[in-house]
């Protein structure tokens, strides 16, 4: 009985993050049907839940590189470049799965750049993956001319990934959750999780216990690629076109919903902190968020503005570093 | 010498620190004289480093009163403390690397030209060799501070403290980066301090340091001052009783256990500009040391045996099979563990539970399969290890930095002993350890060595290497000068076999 209390404390301790993250999802719950009689509306559920699918996907990803000290600020235009080349390719009559298999071919490329570019080449994730986003953007910009490109025949089942449904629940947020509970258990239980959270936390420390460090630093790129693929596949295959630099897809900014959520869900920029469950409920809490401004009549600018301070505040809140003059703030505010 | 009235300078009256829940100082009373040299022993968390913390104005004090020459002060900074005339060198190096020598000893009080904001280089350079040439330095005062070594840096903050005028000044472990040469010129410039009447508190866990220079010595226990003794009233076997709070029969306990065949056979070993055709075997069971002052190749030798420096020449063979070593992650494979010297940069990870710490390298080997993780496993022998080092711990989900230092060090030593290594090579098992652990540690050692694993321990503590090698090997200038076993070796022989040319 007293074990059980015991293990019941440190399960509380460990996941207060999340817990109270799960408190705030569920507040919002709550609380967003008396601002907006909508909200509840079946439509704008499933809506929501796709939306979130989105971003999660790419969040999870996002994830596995901030864990480890690293930022991917390209995925979208990973998103876009992997909706480009999917409708071009169906266009060319391709069958369905062999564009699938090439553009999550192609999409472990650009991790592969990223991650080598990073690790090998010693440069900054910052620069590095910046660069990369202007230059696949570059790349659909001058494939396509600027316009957007109407499928032609794609085939039904292509289409029924994004927009088909197994029972009542929309196929996106099932591959979401299958993406998460993936996510979840080689982070849990996998030797690879492990890694990932000993080289965030200490790069040579991690290199003198026996860990091959790039390997897991390149991987954790490639992950983030391919994370951006599927949910770049998503979102194309909800249209069947594809529309170069439009926000209306949601992958332009989609770095930003993808940062917000890990660091909302408790993650530090530094490395080494933070768990899939809580970049998954940062997901859903900024989901919730962007879905329930629109409808209570904040304006889209305001919205911007108010999804900025929401992401300082989380790293604000994130900061454990006893130098910085913001933690100092937090330990005299405490105090009071 | 405590006959004659000599005058106070700085007085503590019943100070109270509190962190959290913890008390970590509790009615600490302690009177420092004029020109004296005060040193604060203890375990590590006895309280030293808050007492100079809360002296020097980085903490507030929660209770008592500090008198400086018999008036009560209050410091909110550490400048504030130099201003009033206590300078301190803390135990991390604080200058700013990209400036010279000179701009960092006279950090935030240059020289102006007269009437203007602009700094006087010239006369900057030249205060700072004075100041070089009174403590008998010879540093060149225009080099930026990142060029210099370690020790270099450090001889710049004492510089630094003393160009401030100050009448006390506090040195936290000075010596922990040095090697012997250096530590005699701290010595010479400590002495310079006491002739100039200016009061010396001083902390280090090196005993030696203590007895040859202390006049008065303080020792403390967890957060409580024990006692102030003359430096005649005190050996060290009941100082460290003192410290410990229970007598300390043995600090080296005597290995039993049979030393075996040739586990390590290091034939003609080099790597170019650290050290040349160094050649030595070490056996099952057997523990050697490798001694050797900075630069000698000691250091770079157990780094190399361990992969993390590249192109070596020579070969290594371990249980009598060729080793082809490229990185730490082949030594593990081939059961080499490496306990690093800096356990916070380069063997822990701070922010990870202590499970994650100790595993990290036997996850492979011990607690996976097809690389899932066996976690209960996992949990029940960290359990048992924890145990087994009586790291003190709220629980296997603290993370390191809540622990001190010498728990840090045991859980860094618990990595290696999760899974059957050959070979164990230490670099400062016990730097910046206080003695509970350190003997914890060594008994640790022994117990491994008597399983049969063959130990090489690096140290630039005498004491500990004599105390603890089967065998010394003493390096000089990338050389292997000397192989002297446990009784032929002596501090003098040791010393004299490294500074061969």
């Amino acid at each position: 009985m007293k074990n059980k209390n015991e293990t019941r404390k440190i399960f509380f301790q460990e996941n207060k993050n999340e817990i109270s993250i799960a408190i705030l999802v569920v507040i919002l719950l709550i609380v967003s049907p008396m601002l907006s009689e909508f909200f509840l509306s079946s439509a704008n559920i499933l809506n929501l839940l796709r939306q979130t699918a989105y971003t999660a996907i790419a969040a999870i990803g996002m994830y596995f590189v901030i864990l480890i000290g690293g930022i991917d600020l390209s995925i979208g235009s990973t998103i876009q470049i992997v909706g480009m080349a999917s409708i071009i390719m169906l266009n060319h009559g391709y069958s369905m799965g062999i564009t699938i298999v090439s553009i999550l071919l192609l999409s472990v490329g650009c991790g592969l750049i990223n991650g080598i570019l990073v690790t090998i080449g010693k440069l900054q994730p910052f620069v590095v993956t910046l660069v990369m986003k202007e230059i696949m953007a570059g790349i659909v910009l001058i494939t396509t001319g600027g316009a957007s490109i109407s499928g032609q025949s794609i085939p039904d089942s292509f289409m029924v990934i994004g927009t088909g449904y197994i029972g009542i629940v929309p196929i996106p947020v099932i591959i979401m959750i299958l993406v998460f509970i993936i996510a979840f258990f080689v982070m849990k239980k996998m030797i690879y999780g492990r890694l990932l959270f000993v080289c965030g936390s200490n790069r040579r420390a991690a290199y003198n216990s026996g860990v091959n460090v790039c390997m897991i630093q390149i991987s954790a790129y490639v992950l983030c690629s391919l994370c951006a693929a599927v949910s770049g596949l998503l979102i194309v295959a909800r249209t069947g076109a594809f529309q170069p630099s439009t926000t209306g897809q949601g992958a332009t900014g989609m770095e930003m919903n993808a940062i917000a959520a890990v660091v909302i869900g408790g993650a530090t920029l530094a490395g080494g902190v933070g768990t899939v469950t809580g970049t998954m409920l940062g997901a859903l809490l900024y989901g919730i968020l962007a879905n329930l401004f629109p409808l209570i009549g904040v304006s889209s600018y305001l919205q911007q503005l108010i999804q900025g301070l929401i992401i300082l505040v989380a790293v604000i809140i994130s900061v454990k570093d006893s130098q910085s003059i913001v933690q100092k703030m937090k330990v005299r505010l405490r105090k009071l | 010498m405590g006959e004659q009235k000599r005058e106070v300078v700085l007085e503590l009256k019943g100070l109270k620190k509190v962190f959290g829940e913890t008390t970590v100082l509790e009615d600490i009373d302690i009177t420092f004289l004029k020109g004296e040299f005060h040193a604060l022993v203890g375990e590590n968390g006895a309280g030293k480093s808050t007492i100079i913390k809360t002296i020097s104005g980085v903490h507030k004090p929660d209770g008592g009163q500090i008198l400086l020459y018999g008036k009560k002060v209050k410091f909110n900074t550490p400048n504030d403390a130099q201003r009033a005339g206590i300078s301190t060198l803390f135990q991390e190096i604080q200058e700013i690397p990209e400036m010279t020598v000179a701009e960092n000893i006279f950090l935030g009080r240059e020289p102006r030209r007269s009437g203007s904001v602009l700094i006087n280089k010239k006369q900057l350079n030249q205060d700072a060799e004075r100041i070089m040439e009174e403590l008998g330095l010879s540093i060149d005062t225009t080099q930026r501070m990142c060029e210099l070594p370690v020790s270099g840096r450090k001889m710049v903050e004492i510089a630094r403290a003393v160009s401030q005028q100050a009448s006390v000044v506090i040195m936290d472990e000075p010596t922990a980066n040095l090697n012997a040469e250096e530590i005699n010129a701290l010595f010479r410039m400590i002495d310079a301090l006491k002739e100039k009447k200016i009061t010396v508190i001083y902390i280090s866990h090196r005993m030696n340091e203590v007895f040859s220079l202390a006049d008065r010595v303080t020792v403390l226990r967890d957060g409580k001052k024990i006692d102030t003794l003359d430096s005649n009233a005190y050996d060290e076997k009941s100082l460290i009783s003192m410290m410990i709070g229970r007598e300390l029969t043995e600090m080296y306990p005597k290995r039993q256990g049979e030393i075996g065949e040739v586990v390590l056979d290091v034939h003609n070993f080099s790597l170019d500009g650290f050290f040349q055709d160094i050649s030595f075997q070490v056996h099952a069971g057997e523990v050697v040391g490798l001694a050797g002052l900075d630069s000698s190749g000691a250091t770079a030798v157990t780094k190399a045996l361990f992969g993390l420096c590249s192109k070596t020449r020579g070969e290594v063979f371990c249980g009598g099979r060729r080793l082809n070593i490229k990185n730490p992650l082949d030594s593990i494979r081939q059961k080499l563990a490496y306990l690093p010297e800096d356990r916070k940069t380069q063997g822990l990870f701070l922010n990870q539970n202590l499970i994650f710490n100790y595993t990290i390298s036997s996850l492979w080997t011990r607690f996976s399969k097809m690389g899932v993780i066996n976690n209960r496993e996992e949990k029940e022998r960290t359990e048992e290890v924890t145990k087994a080092l009586k790291v003190k711990t709220k629980g296997l989900y603290s993370r390191p930095n809540e622990l001190s230092g010498g728990n840090q060090q045991k859980v860094l030593l618990g990595r290696w002993m999760l899974d059957d290594y050959k070979v164990l090579i230490l670099e400062e098992p016990t730097r910046g350890v206080d003695v509970g652990a350190k003997s914890e540690i060594y008994s640790q050692i022994n117990q491994l060595a008597k399983k049969g694993v063959a130990v090489i321990i690096y140290s630039t503590e005498m004491m500990e290497l004599l105390g603890m090698s089967d065998r010394i090997l003493v390096f000089s200038t990338g050389q292997l000068t000397a192989s002297l076993s446990k009784e032929e070796a002596t501090q003098e022989k040791i010393m004299q076999y490294a500074l061969v040319r």
